[in-house]
């Protein structure tokens, strides 16, 4: 059954998002604490602590056209920016490197309600005034030479009262699994940990269960969004004790990648 | 059997935190940490079929590379070909030869190469060649990549004409190839490099192994 979700934002109430955005907690290598300067340039807190959004800046998540349950769309990554903004002005969905993309899936829908799940891939563009004078001096040109955060993903939820036309809950979040983020600055890289990185609002009536009519698993949906980014995500990658253990049991070889970032995500 | 591991959470596997299993192959993995990104086909006991980091496939067709790899690694120890590793627990099956050589690096399309002739006709059954190359110190990284006899090496020009290969391994690096074989079939191990600086060499040495049909099973 198809659901046309194009008018289901139409509400002139506003939307209080609120930042939030921890430290680096864990790393490989230290590199961001490895001078002040590093430490200057790492040190981050939400450019905009709480920003409140009109319920027409959220149609960007919609599909342009009727769609099923399970059903991924393409998101226009230009049109995320003011989200993504509300971290950090550098941020931007234009990778130096990796799979860029935005894309959303239709996960449940109700008579009052729908949700929507997506995944954002984006970096952020550091910069502080030691930085800048430590690339100039070593002629680094301005592609190669920035400093960057990229993220292993934007993963996110909209849940839309389709009554009142209006945002019920909406989050944008790194997902905290170590490692989430991959750091590189004066010519070094190092793999780091974030706990929390989230942007995150919720109506007042946002509580109590959905019942939902139609709807796939979480899972289900993560994993749709995932194989829009990458194909090798059809071969079933199992935990490394569950490869051994089946490897022993049927005899059949363990194939084994070893990576400094996950590799299902842009930390890699 | 698919999985990747986070580098650094070996240390945590190495210590055993998830069986004696894993502690293995973490502890295979972490002996054979080179780069960013390694891939390697371990036996269930953690021996190393294949090793070949991501950063060193061939730049040429990296993709076919990888498949050929992985397509030679499943042949190699498919079914029922269980390699006793209790009763060898270093190498895979039984040492055939040794080959010490050099080689020198083309840098450019015209390979400039050492082969090492590999006759199968002694075997008596099918089998599995898996050669182990340790490449030396010198300058220059090997790229190693095993041909049927008939191939016509001069006009050669991507990895899909090997059989299969270990690319750009590094100097005192390792690398693995593994290959299933009809007794009889003459192959041709050649190498040489094209990606790095014309004129730079490197020694290697080579052990070649032989697993047969029935040997280990």
């Amino acid at each position: 059954m198809k659901t046309n979700l194009s008018g289901a934002l139409q509400c002139s109430t506003n939307v209080q998002v609120e930042a939030h955005w921890d430290p680096i907690a864990d790393s490989t290598f230290n590199l961001h604490e490895a001078s002040p300067i590093h430490a200057e340039l790492f040190d981050f807190s939400p450019s905009v602590p709480t920003k409140e959004y009109e319920v027409d800046d959220f149609k960007v998540f919609l599909p342009s056209s009727a769609v099923e349950i399970g059903d991924v769309w393409q998101l226009e990554s230009h049109e995320l920016m003011p989200f993504l903004h509300q971290f950090h002005p550098g941020a931007t969905t234009a990778l130096h490197n990796g799979r860029e993309g935005a894309c959303a899936c239709l996960r449940a829908i109700s008579s009052d309600y729908a949700e929507i799940v997506f995944r954002i891939h984006a970096e952020l563009v550091l910069a502080s005034k030691a930085y800048e004078a430590w690339r100039v001096a070593n002629s680094l040109d301005d592609d190669e030479g920035k400093s960057r955060y990229i993220l292993s993903q934007f993963a996110g939820r909209l849940v839309i009262d389709l009554k009142k036309r209006s945002v019920r809950a909406f989050s944008l979040y790194l997902p905290p699994r170590n490692s989430n983020v991959d750091i590189g600055a004066f010519e070094e890289v190092d793999m780091v940990f974030v706990p929390r990185m989230e942007l995150l609002a919720a109506s007042p009536d946002d509580h109590g269960e959905i019942t939902w009519d139609y709807s796939v698993t979480a899972e289900e949906a993560r994993k749709k969004l995932e194989l829009n980014f990458y194909r090798f995500a059809e071969i079933d990658w199992l935990p490394i004790d569950e490869a051994v253990a089946g490897a022993e049991v049927t005899n059949l070889p363990v194939h084994a990648i070893l990576v400094w970032g996950a590799l299902d995500d842009e930390s890699c | 059997m698919n999985t990747w591991v986070l580098l650094r959470e070996l240390p945590e596997l190495i210590e055993g935190a998830k069986g004696d299993g894993v502690r293995r192959v973490a502890a295979t993995l972490q002996r054979n940490y080179s780069d960013s990104v390694d891939i390697l086909v371990l036996t269930p006991e953690a021996e190393v079929i294949m090793h070949q980091p991501e950063m060193a496939l061939p730049y040429r067709n990296r993709t076919h590379a990888y498949l050929t790899l992985l397509r030679r690694s499943l042949e190699a120890l498919g079914g029922k070909h269980r390699l006793n590793s209790e009763a060898n627990p270093i190498n895979l099956g039984r040492k055939w030869k040794e080959v010490s050589h050099t080689f020198r690096a083309s840098g450019t399309d015209t390979p400039d190469y050492t082969l090492v002739e590999i006759d199968t006709t002694p075997c008596e059954c099918d089998g599995i060649l898996y050669v182990k190359i340790q490449v030396g110190t010198g300058e220059a990284a090997g790229t190693f990549e095993l041909f049927d006899d008939d191939t016509d090496l001069t006009t050669v020009k991507s990895p899909e004409d090997a059989l299969t290969g270990a690319w750009n391994v590094p100097p005192g690096g390792i690398g693995y190839i593994c290959h299933r074989f009809q007794p009889g079939e003459q192959l041709r191990l050649r190498a040489t490099n094209l990606d790095t600086k014309s004129g730079s060499t490197n020694s290697f040495l080579a052990d070649i192994y032989v697993v047969q049909e029935g040997e280990n099973s």
